[in-house]
């Protein structure tokens, strides 16, 4: 989702080329940022080929007089013709022609020239002629232009250009139009603490500013996200709340997400239980967004800090939003280590939601049972996991049981070292669940590790097992 | 590389090309710069010193003789 903003940055780069387009074409959506690009460039060749001739032979002849009579010559031209004459200029050159120019000057070409051939010549004018130029680009609003060359200024430039640029959100507005954002992460560590937080605060309370405090935020790296996404909520919730609705309403949960994964743990309580979240289809939007952008990672931060009601809304959400995602959501948090999490959501189903969760297909992989067990082991949710295990398919069940017998019953062993919880249903359907076992090895093994369990698990498990007519453990007690 | 073109971004009518669109509103610009640079440059001939006003004729009338074949660019 965050192409759209990618989009919207190389449109309105287009658009300081050849002028504004019809609005019809910049709400579309099938282009991608590199082809539109490629088109502004294709554009700036154009122009640059008009009198393109004149123009080298222009700068020839420039290059043979004084330097006070070239500055001269300069501000003869004119904006425009400067603007043009600038490819065929030794970058050198117009380093010292540029010195006596004055800022209007400056700014005005910048307006004209190609921004490719401005961003070569960049390091070889003054830092507080570039400084001045950008603020007074910036005074006239032409983020545009003055944001392409922001990423090319030398250190100085920029700290410079902070100084004079006062207006915070402008600020944003320039990097939103930077031609290489991944460089954005080095201009913020130039940034004081005071004054970073300020942008921070004036993109998060300008609403206009979101969509480019969004932009900023997912092209730093984890560090500064992590400050601006906690910056913005220990600020006031209620902004992050309806920064959230903004990115619902306009298909931009990718920022949101990979920012949220950045947050405090006390920060992320807050988050999860913002109103924004409560509603239903928002959350839709987020599980399809996490999905289709592959972050469902992502969630499972936030799956943790909810509280039980919540997490039952969202294991009711995911599970009418269809099988894929559910699979996506379960193969996620088993890579991640967070098979408990799967526990966890299926401990707030009914136990109809439960039956149609265990009919997924990959509830029938050893790879997936298999941490399920553990996790339920580890994290004491072995009530849960007998639940889950008796909704699984016959060959789920089979399979389970098979696990928990295998290595001489070693899971199963581990597992009864977590029962005080269980209730005689669950106990009920352990038993039955075992009871799937056919191999002569595998019921030897749980015989086994049952008969030197406690009298009381081993008194429950045979009285289970006999009421149930299964004869699991026949072996006597030693 | 095509836009659907209608409200809300929804298609409401055949789709058109949009890089198409573009390089005709390019073309519409660099002529319309066509015309700003012989403009600007009867301006700066009105307001050059002799020094400025030779450079220019120099870069024109070699830019007329590059054009008319003569390749002294090399």
């Amino acid at each position: 989702m965050i192409a759209k903003l990618q989009c919207q940055a190389e449109l309105d780069k287009l658009a300081a080329v050849i002028g504004p387009l019809d609005p019809h074409w910049c709400r579309a959506g099938e282009v991608s940022a590199d082809d539109i690009r490629a088109l502004r460039y294709e554009a700036l060749d154009e122009l640059a080929q008009v009198q393109g001739p004149m123009f080298r032979r222009l700068a020839k002849a420039a290059r043979f007089l004084p330097r006070g009579k070239a500055s001269r010559l300069a501000l003869d031209l004119g904006p425009l013709l400067t603007a043009r004459l600038l490819p065929h200029l030794n970058p050198l050159l117009v380093g010292r022609l540029a010195r006596p120019l004055p800022v209007e000057f400056l700014a005005d070409t910048t307006l004209q020239a190609d921004p490719r051939v401005l961003r070569t010549l960049v390091a070889h004018i003054a830092p507080d002629q570039l400084a001045a130029s950008a603020a007074h680009l910036v005074q006239r609003q032409c983020y545009v232009q003055a944001g392409q060359l922001a990423d090319v200024l030398t250190p100085p430039a920029i700290r410079e250009s902070l100084t004079l640029i006062q207006d915070d959100v402008a600020l944003l507005r320039l990097a939103f139009y930077m031609e290489q954002p991944e460089k954005l992460g080095d201009i913020i560590r130039l940034i004081d603490n005071d004054r970073l937080n300020r942008i921070i605060l004036a993109g998060a309370t300008d609403r206009s500013a979101w969509p480019l405090l969004l932009w900023v935020m997912d092209q730093v790296g984890q560090d500064l996200k992590s400050r601006i996404a906690n910056q913005v909520l220990s600020r006031d919730p209620a902004v992050l709340n309806e920064l959230i609705e903004f990115a619902d309403q306009n298909g931009l949960w990718g920022p949101v997400l990979r920012a949220l994964g950045t947050l405090k743990a006390s920060h992320r309580r807050i988050v999860v239980h913002l109103a924004a979240l409560r509603n239903r289809s928002t959350l839709e939007h987020l599980i399809r967004a996490a999905y289709d952008e592959e972050l469902m990672a992502h969630t499972l931060p936030l799956v943790e800090a909810m509280n039980a009601d919540f997490q039952a809304i969202v294991a009711n959400t995911g599970l009418k939003m269809g099988g894929s995602i559910l699979e996506a959501f379960v193969r996620t948090a088993i890579q991640e280590n967070r098979a408990d999490l799967v526990l966890t959501l299926a401990s707030r189903l009914q136990d109809s939601e439960l039956e149609e969760l265990a009919t997924l297909g990959l509830f029938t992989e050893g790879f997936v049972l298999r941490p399920l067990i553990m996790a339920a082991i580890v994290s004491g949710q072995v009530a849960t996991l007998v639940r889950f295990a008796k909704a699984l398919s016959r060959r789920g069940q089979a399979l389970f049981a098979g696990l928990l017998a295998g290595d001489h019953g070693a899971l199963l062993e581990r597992m009864l070292n977590r029962t005080d919880a269980l209730a005689g249903r669950d106990w009920r359907n352990l038993v039955s669940v075992l009871g799937r076992l056919e191999a002569p090895e595998q019921l030897a093994s749980i015989a086994e590790v049952v008969q030197w369990q406690s009298a009381r698990t081993y008194d429950t498990l045979r009285n289970y097992a006999e009421n149930a007519g299964l004869a699991l453990f026949r072996s006597r007690r030693s | 590389m095509t836009f659907r073109h209608g409200d809300r971004g929804v298609a409401t009518s055949p789709d058109v090309d949009f890089a198409e669109v573009v390089r005709t509103q390019a073309q519409a610009r660099r002529d319309q710069q066509a015309g700003e640079i012989e403009a600007e440059l009867d301006r700066a001939r009105q307001r050059m010193s002799l020094l400025g006003r030779l450079a220019l004729g120099l870069g024109a009338r070699k830019a007329v003789s590059a054009t008319e074949g003569a390749s002294d660019d090399r």
